[in-house]
């Protein structure tokens, strides 16, 4: 069995077109998780009880049930009820609906590490609410969240993944088309485990970088 | 053509089954291999643990779906046939025993050293110090994590339905293909994966508080 380079270097366009749709995914889902996830937290630490339930419920449900079944739920349900939007948004509702809860959960305990004292401390300084929050508690949150963050974002990468299995041309499809095109699986499946590990590696060589710069003294 | 609820409901059950059945079969085998791992890298030399470090970053740096791919292309090529339910359970095994392995080591490495020192000064044997005094401590901390990871796996058994394994997903995948009635099905199914991966969780919570002996004279 030898590895066959020139058998990728045909296939570079189905490769490339994969690889920019796996970033392209990650991004989006990542950013839209992101602000998702804080805007969840933000409410779910303020919500009275009649919010607090339900959002407990849908969090739960999201946290044990597997992702590919959200994304079969999006792709093959809302046609259904008359809401048609196309593949590669199906995949980022999905991707959004599940990880907006884990980071959530991240942000949540970026909250919780910034003392409370320190908010009375600020109050009594003479800073305003919103001060507070930008001076005194925003940095530490920050530097909080930055390391869980970097964690959740490489998973988000990899979850983009399951885009194959509704037949969107991400990496995973690509390497499926590519095998399907030459009949041969092995090459193919080899250059995107590389490529998805070194997108991998990328995420946490520049989150430490990131760490470093928002590190700040407690 | 229609086919009712009825006829399903058969189906659901030996699918449902299925699922348990390579879930459990996923689990015991990540669950050795990781402690395999872990021992090994512990006890086992520089060189050793360098090997296993970098085994686990690869492994790390892939999505599990296309953990599954190679595993199924690569092991006729190496000449073992064997059908999609075992490539299934021997690729989400070996994935996830990384994962496994990691938690186990940092549950070890968290009893501190004294007690290792004191065990081989009363003059017990190596084995007799980690069976005796490490092991159950370690067990301890390590459940709860443990039983988050096997949440993890039965919701990624979903994926194997990717490369054609049978089981929850794929039926349900199958059913709403031949019905059209998209969230009967897929709300069954999550209902399924939620009891299953709700009960693990829950019960790791329960056992790690009982358990945690540490904690309560704490």
């Amino acid at each position: 069995m030898t590895f066959d380079l020139s058998l990728l270097r045909q296939n570079l366009d189905v490769l490339t077109k994969g690889a920019i749709m796996t970033v392209r995914l990650t991004a989006i889902s990542g950013v839209i998780s992101l602000v998702g996830g804080a805007a969840l937290a933000t409410v779910r630490s303020n919500a009275g009880p009649w919010l607090s339930a339900p959002l407990t419920a849908y969090v739960e449900l999201m946290r044990n049930t597997p992702l590919l079944i959200t994304l079969y739920l999006i792709y093959f349900g809302l046609p259904m009820i008359g809401i048609v939007i196309p593949t590669v948004t199906s995949v980022v509702v999905a991707l959004v609906m599940q990880h907006s809860v884990f980071i959530a959960e991240i942000v949540r305990g970026g909250f919780l590490s910034v003392n409370a004292t320190q908010t009375e401390a600020g109050k009594a300084l003479g800073m305003s609410d919103w001060e507070v929050f930008r001076i005194v508690k925003f940095p530490q949150i920050v530097a909080t969240i930055v390391p869980p963050l970097t964690g959740a974002l490489v998973i988000i990468m990899h979850d983009t993944s399951l885009a194959a299995a509704i037949s969107l041309v991400d990496l995973t499809m690509a390497a499926k088309v590519i095998s399907q095109r030459t009949a041969a699986s092995f090459e193919p499946f080899i250059a995107i485990a590389v490529a998805y590990s070194v997108i991998s590696w990328s995420i946490g060589a520049v989150a430490k970088h990131v760490e470093r710069k928002t590190l700040v003294a407690r | 053509m229609m086919v009712g609820i009825p006829s399903a409901v058969p189906i659901l059950f030996s699918a449902v089954w299925e699922t348990v059945k390579l879930s459990g079969a996923a689990i015991a085998g990540a669950l050795i291999l990781g402690f395999i791992l872990a021992e090994a890298s512990l006890q086992g030399g520089r060189v050793a643990a360098a090997v296993i470090q970098i085994i686990t970053q690869l492994i790390r740096g892939t999505p599990v779906l296309v953990f599954v791919f190679l595993v199924y292309y690569l092991l006729p090529v190496a000449g073992i046939r064997l059908d999609k339910t075992s490539t299934a359970i021997i690729s989400l095994s070996i994935f996830f025993s990384v994962f496994f392995s990691e938690t186990f080591r940092s549950a070890v490495a968290a009893i501190p050293q004294g007690q290792r020192q004191s065990g081989l000064a009363m003059g017990m044997s190596r084995w007799n110090v980690e069976r005796i005094v490490v092991l159950p401590q370690a067990m301890r901390i390590a459940l709860p994590p443990l039983m988050n990871l096997s949440a993890i796996v039965v919701k990624s058994t979903s994926i194997v339905s990717i490369i054609g394994a049978w089981e929850l997903t794929y039926a349900t995948n199958e059913l709403v293909m031949r019905t059209m009635q998209p969230f009967e099905y897929l709300l069954a199914a999550m209902a399924v994966y939620f009891c299953i991966c709700y009960a693990l969780v829950w019960l790791g919570k329960r056992l790690g508080r009982r358990l945690n002996v540490s904690q309560k004279d704490a």
